[in-house]
Formats: C-alpha cells, sequence, structure tokens
C-alpha cells in the first residue's frame, strides 16, 4: 500500500530518513513552510528556505522515489515579528505561484495574539484568491479554545471548509472540526500529541471521513516513519485496508489535488530514481554506488 | 512621572558585585569596555565586549547573593554592567533598538543574560514584545531564565503573555513555584486555560501535573 505522509518538515532529516521512508512504503509527502526552531531575522532568511523546500528538499525526496510537495506562507509564531512579517507577505503572491505548492501553510494561531490573527486572515484571504487549500496549525497550548477560535474565523471569513485542514487534533479537538465539514489532521508523535493506539481508538469511533494522519516530524524528538507505524497500529486492531488506504493515502491525494498542482494520476507512478542526478551541482551520494532505474 | 516603573538598576550594587566576585583583571578589562563605548555606544563594540564577557567573566553562579540575583551567573553580571552602561547614553528610541538587536543577534548564553537584566532596564514596561518573544524560544535555558526567578514577567508581561509563559512552564514540567508574582498575576483565564489543559491530558491517557491544582488554589483564595 502506498502511504502519504502530508506533514513532514524534512529540512530537518537526514538521507537515513528517506531511505527507511521509502523502504516503508511512503511514495509522497508535503513539507509545510513554518519555523525553523529558532526565529529568523530577516525576510531573505525565509525567501532561501522557501527555495530549499523548492529544490534542494524535493530533489532530495526524488532520489529516493519519493515525491515531494510543499506549502508556503508566514507561520503563526513569526507573524508576531513586525521586522519580517509584512516582507514575508509580499513574497507569498510569488512563490504561490510555483510548481508543486499545494496549500497556504502552516497558518493559524500559537499564542492568539493580535499579530498572529490578523496574518491568519490575510492568509486565509491569499488562499481563497489562488483557490488553495489551508494547512492550519493549531496552538499547542490551550489547543482547545485555539481550535474553536480557529472554526469560528474560517467561518466568518467565508473559507471553504471543505478545503480546509485542520491540523494537530487530540480527543479534545476532534468532534468540533470534523462537525465543522474541515479535514481533521492527526501529529503522531512518540511522547507528546497523539499516538498510533489513540489515533487508532479515533478511527474506530469516528471513522475515516475527513481523517488525515500525518509525522510533523521536525528538529525536535519525532519519527518520520509514524505514518506507516499507525497504518500497521490500524491494521492490528482489524480496521479494513480500505480504510487505511483512505486515510493514508486518498484522503490527503483528494484534498490537496484541489490546489490544481497536485495530479491524481502523475502521483500513483512512482519517479524514476537516478542518483546520478545532480542540485546544483550537488549529490546526494557521499561514495555509495548510484541507485538508476531501469 | 511617567507610568514606568521607577525602581532603580542597581547599577551601583552590580558594579560593586563584580568588584567582591570578579578577579582583578576581569573586573578592569569590563571597566576598559565601558570607558571605550563611545557615546552614544558603538554598536559593533558594544556587541564585541557583549559576547567577550562570557569568556572574561565566566558562568560561575552567584549563589550567595539575595532574590534573583541567586540565579545570575558572573557573566550575566559582566553583562548586565555593559548593558545598563550603554543605555545610560543612548536616547529612549536608540535604547529599545539595542536591546532588541542584542537579543535577536544574541547566542543562548547572551540571551540569557538579556532577559535575566530585563527588569533593571529604563521604562523596563518597553521591553515587554522582547519578553513575549522569548517565551517562544525552544532553548529551555533561555526560557527558563525569563520564566524562573525573574521578576519582569509578574511586573511587566501581559495577561496573556504571561498566562502563556505559565502553561509553557507546566508543559516542560518547569515549578510553576519559580515563577515570580505568579500568585498576583493568576487569572480566571490562566485556571481556564490550565483546567482545560488537565482535560486534555486525561482524555489522552496522561498523568496532570500538579500543579495545576495550585494554580486553582490560589485563584480561590483570592475569590
Amino acid at each position: 500500500m502506498k502511504l502519504f505522509d502530508p506533514h513532514i518538515h524534512m529540512t530537518s532529516r537526514t538521507t537515513d530518513d528517506l531511505q527507511a521512508m521509502a523502504d516503508a512504503g511512503i511514495a509522497a509527502v508535503i513539507e509545510p513552510a513554518f519555523w525553523v526552531g529558532q526565529p529568523r531575522t530577516h525576510v531573505g532568511t525565509f525567501e532561501d528556505y522557501f527555495l530549499s523546500l523548492l529544490g534542494w528538499e524535493r530533489f532530495r525526496a526524488s532520489q529516493f522515489g519519493i515525491r515531494h510537495y510543499c506549502t508556503m506562507a508566514l507561520n503563526p509564531k513569526e507573524a508576531n515579528n513586525p521586522a519580517v512579517a509584512d516582507g514575508v507577505m509580499e513574497l507569498l503572491p510569488l512563490y504561490l505561484e510555483k510548481e508543486g505548492v499545494v496549500a497556504v501553510g502552516e497558518i493559524g494561531y500559537d499564542d492568539q495574539t493580535e499579530a498572529e490573527e490578523k496574518y491568519f486572515v490575510a492568509q486565509l484571504e491569499l488562499a481563497k484568491e489562488y483557490e488553495l487549500p489551508a494547512l492550519i496549525h493549531t496552538p499547542h497550548r490551550d489547543k482547545k479554545q485555539g481550535t474553536l477560535r480557529t472554526l469560528d474565523l474560517l467561518r466568518d471569513v467565508g473559507f471553504p471548509m471543505d478545503k480546509a485542514l485542520v491540523d494537530h487534533n487530540n480527543e479534545e479537538t476532534i468532534e468540533a472540526v470534523l462537525d465543522s465539514g474541515a479535514w481533521a489532521g492527526h501529529s503522531i508523535y512518540p511522547n507528546t500529541k497523539m499516538d498510533e493506539e489513540r489515533m487508532v481508538a479515533i478511527v474506530q469511533r469516528y471513522g475515516a471521513e475527513r481523517i488525515i494522519v500525518n509525522s510533523a516530524a521536525d528538529w525536535g524528538v519525532s519519527d518520520p516513519l509514524k505514518v506507516p507505524k499507525t497504518a500497521a497500529a490500524m491494521r492490528r486492531a482489524g480496521i479494513d485496508d480500505d480504510v487505511i488506504a483512505q486515510i493514508c493515502w486518498n484522503n490527503p491525494v483528494a484534498l490537496f489535488s484541489t490546489s490544481g498542482r497536485l495530479d491524481e494520476r502523475e502521483i500513483e507512478l512512482r519517479p524514476r530514481v537516478d542518483q546520478t542526478q545532480l542540485w546544483e551541482g550537488n549529490s546526494v551520494l557521499r561514495g555509495q554506488k548510484p541507485v538508476i532505474d531501469s | 512621572m511617567s507610568g514606568s516603573d521607577e525602581r532603580p538598576s542597581g547599577l551601583p550594587l552590580l558594579r560593586a558585585l563584580i568588584r567582591t566576585y570578579a578577579g582583578h583583571e576581569a573586573a578592569d578589562w569590563l571597566n576598559e569596555q565601558v570607558q571605550q563605548l563611545g557615546e552614544p555606544p558603538d554598536r559593533t563594540r558594544f556587541r564585541v565586549a557583549f559576547a567577550r564577557a562570557g569568556r572574561k567573566l565566566g558562568d560561575r553562579p552567584l549563589a550567595d547573593e539575595q532574590a534573583e540575583l541567586r540565579s545570575w551567573t558572573m557573566r550575566d553580571l559582566g553583562r548586565a554592567v555593559l548593558l545598563l552602561e550603554a543605555l545610560r547614553t543612548s536616547s529612549d528610541d536608540e535604547q529599545v533598538s539595542l536591546v532588541d538587536h542584542v537579543f535577536r543577534t544574541g547566542e543562548l548564553g547572551e540571551q540569557q543574560s538579556v532577559v535575566r537584566v530585563l527588569a533593571r532596564l529604563p521604562q523596563p514596561e518597553r521591553f515587554a514584545p522582547l519578553a513575549a518573544e522569548a517565551t517562544r524560544t525552544n532553548a529551555m535555558g533561555v526560557f527558563e531564565a525569563l520564566a524562573c526567578d525573574n521578576p519582569y514577567p509578574g511586573r511587566h508581561m501581559s495577561d496573556l503573555a504571561f498566562a502563556q509563559m505559565v502553561m509553557k512552564a507546566i508543559f516542560n514540567e518547569i515549578p510553576v513555584t519559580r515563577i515570580l508574582g505568579l500568585r498576583q498575576r493568576t487569572t480566571p483565564e490562566l485556571v481556564r486555560m490550565a483546567q482545560d489543559y488537565a482535560s486534555e491530558r486525561r482524555a489522552a491517557g496522561r498523568p496532570v501535573p500538579t500543579d495545576i491544582a495550585l494554580i486553582e488554589g490560589w485563584l480561590e483564595q483570592r475569590s
């Protein structure tokens, strides 16, 4: 079964992870634009990061047979930095035009400040204008309140709920999100946030409709194999392969293909791997024998 | 009188502490840096001195001192003196700009030093946005330097920023008893956030931090 991880920060991961992901059946990923562990101090840093999502990270993933898409945004944390916020907003129209950019994200609340709300609204408007889905981060602190406010805001702005992916859900937020008509994302983590067993319980209770699972693997303690591990946990619990395939492949494909930047037929085909290829003169190899698909 | 906090910076005390705890060489070096800063201070010279103060003064804690100074180290002390002296000859606007710049371009130790001295800076309420930024860090040393044994949050941060800082402390298992002014700054909204977090933990089958009961208790006492 092909698997899709629609929220993973590949810029923080090594090729060991890419190889393990490929071996575990991951055929596609979405890397959202986010903050990188500590605040950026120049607009140019954002631009170079955006370019790396479109360039080196896409290339690296392709070298392991994985299709890499990304999203673009001013993330909730750095929306609080007046020195960069407007400058990043000016870049977005250019970067939302790029191939393989399947949503505006990650946007949303972090501390639920006025500044965060201002840029959240502005980027929802951009998503409407570009007819892109919105990949929405919910706060890790005061999450229930933050999620309810998020849903209210989506309604106030008139954002099409069927193109909103509200991510990082837990038992306290999922019902409100599903009731709103939005997609409900779940980030499966080793110690915090959601885990495989609780995800199984959620699927048993709510089914597969508009349910999405991801690893949100990043620079902290996280695991880029959580999607295959969650699929395995669902299988062990007796959940049908059809249901698993809906959650771990069909749902993200259906949602993100509405962007017009992800082709439903093309994504079924494994990209041809040729590890002799270079990106800007750089290879992923360090002395290994290159894999070349025939 | 502006609405600002009129507490003194304690610069004479800090300088006296340098004389007491730092060796002659370090104390002389610091004096020299202060004298060479220029009026207004040259930013590059300031940044070099601020960074170098780490190696010159070292990280021995001021364990024998009172109140919040107990959690400072020698390099925090030296940097506090440098910063306060630099601000003395800067305009109001330059003061805010310099502190912000030093924080944003600081490595972790420098960021800790900035955060520790905030309450002693002139018109300290102006640095509330910087403090809020410091609560967003993932580097626990910097977060603890703001949240623990530091009078700044209790005195100058907004209710929302303060509440978020408390919630982050609970999440990271930092004892809330180390947050100065918590009792006075506990609001019904903070209690609501803490109770929601407790509920989230229970729904996830995870243990509920006992600090939450503490916060609930303080609000009850006041009402």
